[in-house]
């Protein structure tokens, strides 16, 4: 089973060295691994306490104790900013798990059973696509109740049939390849054909649509918290600040930007790090 | 290397000429850049007579025909020469006067009839085009004339088919919407790329014989791109034999079949089976056209000739051996090699 | 519960989705009177992203490699990562509180005048829009740049067609196409998106209302809700179909 010893492109062999050569993937994993160190380090670099008040600092401009200024209770903005990043990055991954939780095993499953069990799940996932996102994550925190967790989960649900859809589509294709063929023929379990062929063949597209549905739930946090559903105070996510931000527009016109452009930046961040992946990986089947 | 040919006396004979190429010589920018990607073509297309482009593909035949048309793809650059269409250089008359030219006095005809079709608009539309760009005519005289022309290239119920899509019609009927669509602007002209390529034998029988038809009443001249030396011998008055750029042999089609003056005709000619000499076994030629970026300097053709001589690294000059008849051989010039099919 | 919910669908026959437990006022009549105002900033947040959107695509793919080719790609990348209630925020902070142009929040029905209307709905629906122009954007270059390759596009040239010809009678409608289809994938996310806007700028419309029933767990309004949603969604998604149907001949004949 010698292929014909080729030049291997090097996107084959490390996907990530190949997006990391692109310069703006190269800023944008930069960016993430700052904001995944803050988030961490929030505790320590943070100058001041993130839910402490002084009152008698209300709106305070930008100054050498309040480098980004103060907010409605006087609490300091830039440590906020700071605590919120943990959120960024942690709430989209519950979302993200959540989807995939639910994704893979159907997804699998329908795309290794084929049949009645394809068309009933596959159904069942067009019509849940064809539902407004924002509106049925509404729906479903009704249901759970408000709260960030509640939130992202809910998200995650919503997220499952596209995560759901990746799947099944890449397990169809590898089913079609010979040598899960020759793997079945040759008498290996489903699970381990499963786990040894098919898993590491749907890594990639899998690892593509999650990385863009980072930069998704991270925007589906914001508009939740925004309207205060999601974060629950005193606990700060850049969406809630919006929120707070919008409520006292008429007294800090410029709350509005520092926690704006923390998200958009972060959301920039997965979707230039989703489409180079993608990029990288196409051409790595295209060769 | 230069571009322009050492021998005197090779400019194309020009009168009566219809369209002239002289000196044109294309460079390939990007990618694998080639200079002299098409060097020196030199060739003339008379009037209502019928010429053949033939050779490999990658020979840049279809590069010559889309300078023609002023249609070639951004990373092919004309460095030199002229395209003279009716006493106007194509290559430098600006894109109005292009304009008026295409689709009026020179049409063209494509391969593969389906994708070179408008999928999303009506053969009649298509068809209709060319009569209101150039002469302006509003929809209905239009129409009534891409009845007529469908009608002419042999549709059945043309005012039905008129309103049909091209994915509804075979390839045959859409290669004769090709053509209608093509006369429509009462060319003096037609540049036609592989016109039979993607049909099947009998079609394309089919097609050769309204193109010959067309021809013969509306007094055409026709420029062929081909690689189907059968098709050259059924149609063409004259070839231009092209190898990686250059014009290798030109002559009339009868001098070109029984006394190539170039080995590369000659292989040609061998690789083509033939009923009368059913005995002669096929000829194959060795190796293929090299990618652009690596053509080989004095002759093209050395590396898979059987003649080569070291006289070959040096640029060849056309030189006339016959009545029309030029080649870009130096040992056939120089009298080395004797013209014919055992060349 | 199961009869419950057969009780639930024979009355949504009638067009009954039962009372708000809240307010105790019909469901569908609350409906009805907040949905002409998200109905009206999702339909313009639409006319905007295909004029914007559809526009600015066209000439980044028709002047591929140019500096609008790259500032349309660079917008468009922005554009995709910003948070419409955002933009909406900073929109309504220029041009209504800072310069008093326009009225920052509320709603005047079509009823009251184009002008009234209009301009209450300016600012949110451009906010809005902008996320799915530049999902229509970055869609129509790749269009437009696949399509001008394709070899009928060079069979019309050869035919002297150029220039707003060409591109009108032979470039538009096949690049149409493609993006067609992901305009009725964006239909779910501005309706989501109108949620929160909504909110910014202080309109009473579905959006408003849902997060409100959501706050009081007013299970029959979310469900009237989540239901005129899909409706709309598979209304438009109808519309694409039909709209499809009539770009693409293939599709009509099959």
């Amino acid at each position: 089973m010698s292929a014909p010893t080729t030049t291997i492109p090097a996107a084959r062999r490390r996907p990530l060295g190949a997006v990391l050569r692109r310069p703006s993937s190269a800023v944008a994993f930069a960016f993430l691994v700052l904001l995944v160190g803050s988030a961490i380090a929030a505790p320590v670099i943070a100058p001041h306490d993130p839910d402490a008040q002084e009152l008698g600092n209300r709106f305070a401009g930008v100054s050498l104790t309040h480098l980004a200024g103060a907010d409605e209770f006087g609490r300091d903005v830039l440590s906020r900013l700071l605590y919120a990043a943990r959120i960024a990055v942690t709430a989209p991954l519950i979302s993200v798990g959540v989807a995939v939780l639910i994704g893979l095993p159907t997804g699998l499953w329908a795309g290794r059973r084929r049949g009645i069990v394809d068309a009933v799940s596959g159904r069942l996932a067009d019509t849940l696509l064809s539902l407004p996102a924002l509106a049925s994550a509404l729906a479903i925190v009704a249901v759970l109740g408000p709260g960030l967790t509640n939130a992202m989960v809910a998200v995650g649900i919503i997220f499952s049939p596209t995560v759901f859809r990746v799947v099944r589509g890449a397990t169809l294709s590898v089913a079609e390849e010979t040598f899960v063929e020759s793997a079945t023929a040759i008498g290996c379990s489903t699970r381990r054909t499963l786990w040894v062929h098919i898993l590491p063949n749907i890594a990639a597209p899998l690892l593509v649509q999650v990385t863009i549905l980072m930069g998704v739930a991270l925007l589906a946090e914001a508009s939740l918290s925004f309207i205060g559903l999601g974060v629950q105070p005193p606990e700060a996510s850049w969406g809630s600040m919006l929120g707070a931000a919008y409520r006292n527009q008429y007294d800090a016109p410029y709350a509005v930007v520092p926690p704006g452009i923390a998200l958009v930046l972060t959301v920039l961040t997965f979707n230039t790090l989703g489409d180079a992946l993608r990029d990288v990986l196409a051409g790595r089947r295209a060769s | 290397m230069t571009a322009a040919p050492l021998a005197t006396g090779t400019a194309p004979d020009t009168a009566g000429a219809l369209l002239s190429v002289r000196g044109l010589t294309l460079d390939l920018v990007g990618g694998t850049p080639q200079p002299g990607l098409v060097q020196g073509v030199e060739f003339t297309v008379p009037k209502g007579r019928s010429v053949a482009l033939i050779g490999e593909s990658g020979c840049g035949k279809t590069l010559t025909a889309m300078a023609i048309l002023g249609l070639l793809p951004r990373a092919v650059r004309v460095v030199s020469g002229e395209i003279v269409f009716a006493g106007t250089d194509l290559l430098t008359c600006g894109p109005r006067e292009l304009r008026r030219i295409r689709g009026g006095p020179v049409g063209a005809v494509f391969q593969e009839p389906m994708s070179s079709l408008n999928p999303t608009m009506t053969v009649g539309d298509q068809i209709a085009e060319a009569r209101r760009i150039h002469f302006r005519e509003g929809r209905r005289t239009a129409r009534e004339h891409a009845r007529e022309l469908l009608d002419r290239v042999g549709i059945p119920d043309a005012r039905r088919r008129l309103d049909s899509y091209p994915h509804e019609m075979s390839g045959g009927m859409q290669q004769r919407v090709m053509i209608a669509a093509a006369i429509a602007g009462e060319p003096r002209l037609v540049v036609a790329d592989e016109p039979t390529t993607a049909l099947d034998v009998t079609i394309q029988a089919e097609i050769l014989e309204l193109l010959r038809d067309l021809r013969r009443d509306l007094g055409l001249a026709v420029l062929l791109v081909t690689h189907d030396l059968g098709v050259v011998a059924d149609f063409c008055d004259e070839v231009v034999v092209m190898y990686a750029g250059h014009v290798v042999e030109r002559a009339p089609v009868r001098d070109a079949f029984r006394t190539p003056a170039h080995p590369y005709t000659s292989a040609l000619l061998g690789s083509v089976p033939r009923s009368d000499h059913a005995r002669t076994p096929l000829q194959v030629i060795g190796g293929r056209v090299p990618p652009a970026g690596s053509f080989p300097g004095g002759c093209r053709f050395q590396p898979r000739c059987r003649h080569t001589a070291p006289a070959c690294a040096e640029p060849q000059p056309d030189t006339v051996v016959g009545s029309g008849h030029h080649t870009r051989c130096g040992r056939v010039a120089a009298g080395g090699l004797q013209p014919g099919r055992e060349l | 519960m199961v009869e419950q919910y057969l009780r639930w669908c024979g009355d949504l026959l009638r067009g009954d989705l039962g009372d708000s437990l809240f307010t105790g006022r019909s469901v569908t009549e609350t409906i009805a009177q907040a949905a002409p105002a998200t109905l009206s900033i999702t339909g313009l947040a639409i006319v905007i992203a295909v004029v914007v959107g559809v526009g600015a695509g066209l000439v980044a793919g028709l002047r591929q490699g140019s500096w609008v080719d790259r500032t349309v790609s660079t917008a468009a990348t922005l554009g995709i990562a910003m948070p419409s209630f955002w933009v909406a925020m900073l929109l309504i902070s220029a041009f209504a509180l800072s310069n008093r142009w326009l009225p920052a929040t509320g709603y005047a029905p079509l009823s009251e005048g184009l002008w009234p209307w209009l301009s209450h709905l300016i600012l949110p629906a451009t906010a809005l829009g902008l996320a799915t122009a530049a999902e229509l954007a970055r869609h129509t270059r790749g269009c437009v740049a696949d399509v001008l390759v394709r070899p009928y596009i060079r069979t019309a040239r050869a035919r002297g067609a150029a220039g707003f010809w060409l591109v009108r009678r032979h470039l538009l409608r096949n690049a149409a196409i493609p993006v067609v289809t992901v305009l009725g994938l964006q239909a779910g996310r501005l309706l989501g998106g109108a949620i929160v806007v909504e909110v910014v700028a202080g309109i009473t419309g579905l959006g408003t209302t849902a997060i409100n029933a959501v706050l009081q767990r007013d299970y029959p309004m979310i469900q009237g809700y989540v239901l005129f949603s899909a409706v709309i969604v598979v209304l438009v998604n109808l519309a694409v179909d039909l709209a499809y149907g009539w770009i693409n001949p293939k599709v009509r004949t099959a």
